[in-house]
């Protein structure tokens, strides 16, 4: 337990903040997550995801459904120009092989899938409010959100699970 | 067998990634629905893509600490985890040397919860707590042996003894005496361990009742304690608590 908590609350702490939660929920947020994490903790499949992944995906579909909850996303004036025009420069965080690795493979989509993600995943921000601060149509921004998205996992080779493709369904010619 | 066209695959493989972005558009959510019955109990694999760039995109500014008493809060937590688990199973979980280790590195990291819970309950050490003073005073090298002072003006005066700890072996010894013997049932003393940041960064590190004569009690903390600077005790409700408002006060030993 006590190897467990030392592992992942500070990657969990930190998604909690940089998904847009108010400081003051944080705390609560982090303990919904560790109590989801142990409650499904015999759903975990060495074979489709590593322990950190399972953690972090966890975390954050947690985490963005207390945001929905309890607030609302950043507003135009909270964001800064930096934000927007370039990636953060302080050294990356050293969580995991796998995180290192899917450094590397973000680093693989094209600039504009990079920077959607980024603004997205790590900022935080609406696909309206990405489109405001960066110009782009909406529309291109919601494709390059979902282009780099699946690209990243393809990349990635974080296997397709026989349920996204519907109830008793597989897909024709094996487009994905 | 309802069969899935192309197009449809990849309108549903954008959903699931608008999913996964927070992106998905009041009006997709019944399509969304209608294609996945129940997708909402599921994580997807772009579920998975999302947190692991969510991962990858966090700085080391990113990762500051997370407060101490978060850490206690979610130990305490997971001990009622693990004994709901243990009521509900009778069997141990294997989970040292089993062949299933590798293939299970995080059930067998649930199951080991089990014993590190039990590892760091109060009295769970088999030593005895004065001999186990003597022991760790005459091998430790870092061991530091502060003496108690009243706290301000403390609850339960002329309180005496003092209090040794280690950093590199993460255990320590209270000595005390007069300190009156508390009704566990009413109320217990709970010793808080303060790092060099401040009171405000402290952990609990265990209950005790107190006793007639000389009382030692050993120091178990549930997590790392990090440049212990200040031990304190309080008296709290039964079974402690993990956020104390410090009213209480009974003595504190400083570096």
């Amino acid at each position: 337990m006590r190897e467990c908590i030392e592992r992942y609350a500070g990657l969990v702490w930190s998604l909690a903040q940089r998904v847009g939660l108010p400081r003051a929920e944080c705390e609560d947020a982090v303990h919904e997550v560790f109590t989801e994490l142990w409650r499904t903790s015999g759903k975990y499949d060495p074979s489709i995801a590593s322990e950190t992944a399972f953690v972090a995906t966890i975390a954050r579909r947690r985490l963005i459904d207390r945001r929905r909850r309890v607030t609302r996303r950043p507003q135009p004036q909270q964001i800064h120009d930096d934000a927007v025009q370039s990636p953060a420069v302080d050294s990356p965080a050293m969580i995991s092989d796998e995180a290192q690795r899917a450094r590397a493979a973000l680093n693989e989509l094209s600039p504009e899938q990079q920077k959607v993600l980024r603004l997205s995943v790590y900022e935080g921000l609406s696909h309206d409010l990405i489109a405001r601060s960066t110009g782009m149509p909406l529309g291109t921004v919601k494709t390059h959100a979902r282009r780099g998205l699946i690209r990243l996992r393809e990349i990635l080779g974080v296997p397709k699970q026989a349920w996204e493709a519907g109830p008793d369904s597989r897909p024709q010619g094996g487009a994905a | 067998m309802t069969t899935l066209t192309p197009s449809q695959f990849e309108r549903l493989q954008d959903l699931l990634a608008d999913r996964a972005l927070d992106a998905l558009d009041a009006s997709d959510f019944p399509e969304l629905d209608a294609a996945l019955p129940g997708h909402n109990a599921r994580e997807s694999s772009l579920d998975v893509a999302a947190g692991l760039a969510a991962t990858a995109m966090l700085t080391t500014r990113d990762m500051d600490g997370v407060p101490a008493a978060l850490e206690q809060r979610l130990l305490l937590s997971g001990k009622a985890w693990c004994e709901s688990v243990n009521a509900e199973t009778p069997a141990p979980i294997p989970f040292r040397g089993g062949p299933g280790l590798r293939a299970l590195p995080w059930l067998a990291a649930a199951a080991g919860i089990i014993l590190a819970i039990i590892a760091w309950l109060p009295g769970s050490s088999s030593v005895d707590p004065r001999t186990g003073r003597q022991r760790l005073l005459a091998t430790s090298t870092d061991a530091v042996t502060l003496s108690w002072k009243d706290w301000d003006a403390p609850e339960v005066p002329g309180v005496q003894g003092d209090v040794v700890w280690s950093d590199s072996a993460q255990k320590g010894y209270m000595r005390f005496t007069n300190l009156p013997t508390k009704d566990s049932g009413k109320e217990q003393y709970q010793l808080w361990i303060v790092d060099s940041r401040g009171m405000e960064q402290r952990i609990s590190g265990g209950l005790f009742n107190g006793g007639t004569g000389e009382v030692v009690v050993p120091i178990e903390p549930g997590i790392r304690v990090q440049n212990a600077a200040a031990f304190a005790v309080t008296i709290e409700k039964p079974g402690g608590t993990w956020v104390s408002d410090m009213s209480r006060r009974v003595v504190i030993a400083a570096k």
